[in-house]
């Protein structure tokens, strides 16, 4: 068993965390898992990306353009900056949320978005994983109820697995808000 | 933190560094916060068993690091590539004396200068001060090879580099990790011929260097660390590094020499590998390093004219050099979109000063941080940046050039204790009559959010004396002193005008703390849109949680700050706090 998965978006929405949690569920089932990502001066409202591969042996941990079965986009436009890396009809997960670049006259963000990707053959699922984490009381929970979305697509590991990689991610106060984002999203 | 059960875990490449280090046994460790290598010394400072600290510079953390070890106990340096240059004066001569207990430093090289002024390679300070250079491709390696290096450096009485680049650094692999070694502290002697760098003795010491260098050849012939892997023999690739990794994922077949160690060089193992494989090429990133030191060999090799000089290596690169048919289809619907640059956070106390110095038309001497982030339009706030500390002396010069010019340096409280207090000696010392501006946001903000001397908390958390950079300022005697608040942007205008007009250097301390390390967040802002002429000036200041559509400016209220600097902008009043209800 091997794939790799691309997640993107903006700097400051919990990409890190949401691969991490990735992460150790596939570590739980015997994998090995490669995994970049970016730090620095992509954080300050930047455009971010963070490549994981897995499998029995997982050596580079940057994907190739043309590689990755699966995209979690945590906004709508970055899913169409990152498609490179996507193998031809890949699944992608996109949060229905738009989030306009500062300077940018609103007019040139891309309309659309969930429709171009179907146009070009990928499986889209879209998500209004912001929308609902302001429900549950904190939006930084968004990167929660979109991996729910995902686990439910992703053939590799149950609820249970999943939940238990998120106990292992995150711990006190905010642990329960997670778990309740990831159920919310996986309903 | 001690783990003992041999158990799989995934690690960031600098928790796998940290962990190394722990492990092999290191008491004392020392570095500045610099991406990508600033994790390494936050995650060691969470074992408590070793005294981690956060430096004024790179200078200072290496011969704190290095002090430790002649000392007897074992101690590690940690910096980034640029970081070297300013520990290089350090470097150049503790390889003739050598250390006592194991001396580690760990560099990270930032390819592609994903969050750099340049991509220098850290290799050529290896051949250059003649240091043994470890070369880890992933997580296990790191933690494996960091470890390694103590044993190492006590083996051979040499300090040792380990050479980390962002893809090492910030990716994750599974490790798993032992159990700490102990070593007692070594006994300090006195020992002048060895740890006094006189002539005389420094002539004795570099004999003994080349000495230790013979040995140090032999080790490197025989370390597992350089690895040969026969596969198909029809191409031979000598790599190190993450490219390992990467070329082990998209060309498995090929033969490999992985080079653990980048400095020495096995020559006996490379002329071996040459012999069985038709083709050799070296692949390696940025520089032609070990290529040139292969070819004046007389082995013929190919490196650079397939491979970019320029830039990080990917697995892409790799495929398209060696094997394009492995190239695969994609699609790419990125053509038209907007960029996404990383921009000042809204709310930032940086962002008033730059317009100010904008409308005052000044030439700007920046320096390194956030406030690059204000180079490029609307805030269009620099003229220059360098390297650390640069903007005070830079501004100097230019004042030199040209008298007539309004200049001003730039810089953040970090970057000031790092490299700053020289040259404002310096303005002070030859009366260049330049503006320094400290902008003091109470952290080494780029990187994350490190403590410094000017907070007054070290890297354990503990409670300092806290750095008083207005006693300071007037201790060197500068004429001009004056401490403001980033968000009062007429006094700051008031201040900057009187201090430009006197023509003696100058010193102001702006205050404003970094909005990632606010507590609590003020009320946000909102246009009123009977008073908004959309005269545009609000969008010059480059703030994200301001939008402008077609017919109307808008404040995005999740992300506005309420820092209230657009309000202080606007000529026609119309931003508005909103109403709470």
């Amino acid at each position: 068993m091997k794939g790799s998965m691309v997640l993107c978006g903006v700097g400051g929405m919990g990409i890190l965390k949401a691969s991490e949690v990735i992460a150790e569920m596939l570590i739980a089932q015997g994998l090995f898992v490669r995994q970049s990502e970016v730090h620095g001066m992509a954080q300050r409202g930047g455009t971010v990306i963070t490549h994981l591969r897995f499998g029995e042996e997982a050596y580079s941990p940057l994907l190739m353009r043309g590689e990755a079965e699966y995209m979690i986009a945590f906004e709508s436009m970055e899913a169409l900056r990152y498609t490179p890396y996507l193998k031809l009809g890949a699944t992608v997960v996109v949060n229905s949320f738009c989030l306009h670049p500062p300077g940018v006259n609103s007019h040139r963000y891309p309309t659309n978005i969930p429709e171009t990707l179907q146009q070009a053959g990928f499986q889209v699922t879209v998500i209004p994983a912001t929308e609902k984490s302001l429900k549950l009381g904190d939006v930084r929970v968004a990167n929660m109820v979109l991996l729910g979305a995902f686990s439910r697509i992703f053939p590799i590991g149950n609820k249970e697995d999943w939940e238990n990689a998120i106990h292992k991610t995150f711990s006190g106060e905010v642990l329960e808000l997670n778990l309740s984002a990831f159920r919310e999203g996986r309903a | 933190m001690e783990m003992h059960r041999a158990e799989k875990r995934i690690m960031l490449g600098n928790e796998a560094f940290a962990r190394g280090a722990y492990e092999g046994g290191v008491e004392v460790a020392a570095g500045y916060p610099g991406t990508p290598s600033t994790e390494i010394l936050q995650f060691l400072s969470h074992y408590r068993e070793v005294h981690s600290r956060w430096s004024p510079n790179e200078k200072v953390a290496f011969e704190v690091a290095s002090g430790a070890a002649i000392g007897g106990k074992r101690a590690l340096a940690t910096m980034k590539h640029v970081g070297l240059n300013v520990a290089s004066d350090a470097l150049m001569t503790l390889v003739y004396t050598g250390i006592n207990a194991g001396f580690v430093f760990i560099v990270a090289d930032d390819p592609s200068m994903h969050s750099s002024q340049n991509e220098q390679d850290s290799r050529n300070y290896a051949f250059f001060a003649k240091v043994p250079a470890l070369e880890p491709a992933n997580s296990a390696e790191a933690l494996l090879f960091t470890r390694l290096a103590f044993q190492l450096s006590e083996e051979f009485d040499l300090p040792v580099m380990v050479r980390s680049t962002t893809r090492v650094s910030h990716s994750r692999g599974v490790v798993i990790p032992g159990v700490r070694e102990t070593h007692p502290v070594r006994p300090y002697r006195k020992a002048a011929e060895k740890y006094v760098m006189i002539p005389a003795f420094a002539r004795k010491s570099r004999v003994v260097l080349q000495e230790k260098l013979k040995m140090l050849q032999e080790w490197v012939e025989e370390t597992p660390l350089n690895r040969i892997e026969i596969r198909d023999t029809s191409l031979g690739v000598i790599t190190g590094g993450v490219l390992y990794d990467y070329l082990r994922e998209v060309l498995p077949s090929l033969s490999v020499l992985k080079l653990g160690v980048g400095y020495p060089l096995p020559r006996k193992k490379i002329e071996a590998f040459a012999e069985k494989v038709e083709k050799l090429v070296v692949l390696e990133e940025i520089d032609p390093v070990w290529e040139r030191e292969i070819k004046s060999w007389g082995i013929p090799v190919r490196g650079k004219e397939i491979f970019p000089e320029i830039g990080e290596i990917t697995p892409d690169t790799i495929v398209e050099r060696l094997s394009p048919e492995k190239k695969r289809e994609y699609i790419d619907l990125s053509t038209y979109l907007p960029p996404r640059p990383p921009v000042l956070c809204a709310g930032c106390p940086h962002r008033g000063i730059f317009t100010i110095l904008r409308e005052l038309e000044a030439t700007v001497c920046g320096d390194i941080g956030c406030y690059t982030l204000g180079t490029l339009p609307p805030l269009s706030a620099m003229d220059t940046c360098l390297c650390m500390g640069a903007s005070i002396s830079l501004a100097e010069g230019i004042k030199l050039a040209h008298q007539e010019l309004p200049v001003v340096a730039v810089l953040g409280d970090s970057t000031f204790v790092h490299a700053g207090i020289p040259p404002l000696i310096d303005a002070v010392y030859n009366k260049t009559p330049i503006v320094v501006l400290v902008l003091d946001n109470g952290t080494t903000a780029m990187t994350g959010g490190q403590d410094h001397p000017g907070t007054g908390k070290t890297l354990l958390g503990e409670e300092t004396v806290r750095l008083d950079f207005v006693a300071l300022a007037q201790a060197i005697g500068v004429p001009f002193v004056a401490r403001l608040d980033a968000y009062h942007l007429a006094h700051i205008r008031e201040t900057l005008q009187k201090a430009l007009a006197a023509r003696i250097p100058a010193f102001l301390i702006v205050e404003g703390l970094c909005q990632l390390k606010k507590k609590e967040r003020a009320v946000p802002l909102t246009v009123e849109d009977q008073w908004c002429l959309l005269c545009g000036l609000c969008n010059t200041l480059g703030c994200p949680a301001l939008l402008k559509e077609e017919e109307m400016v808008h404040i995005t209220p999740e992300r506005c700050a309420g820092c209230g600097v657009c309000a202080q902008v606007c000529p026609f009043c119309a931003m508005r706090e909103v109403e709470v209800r």
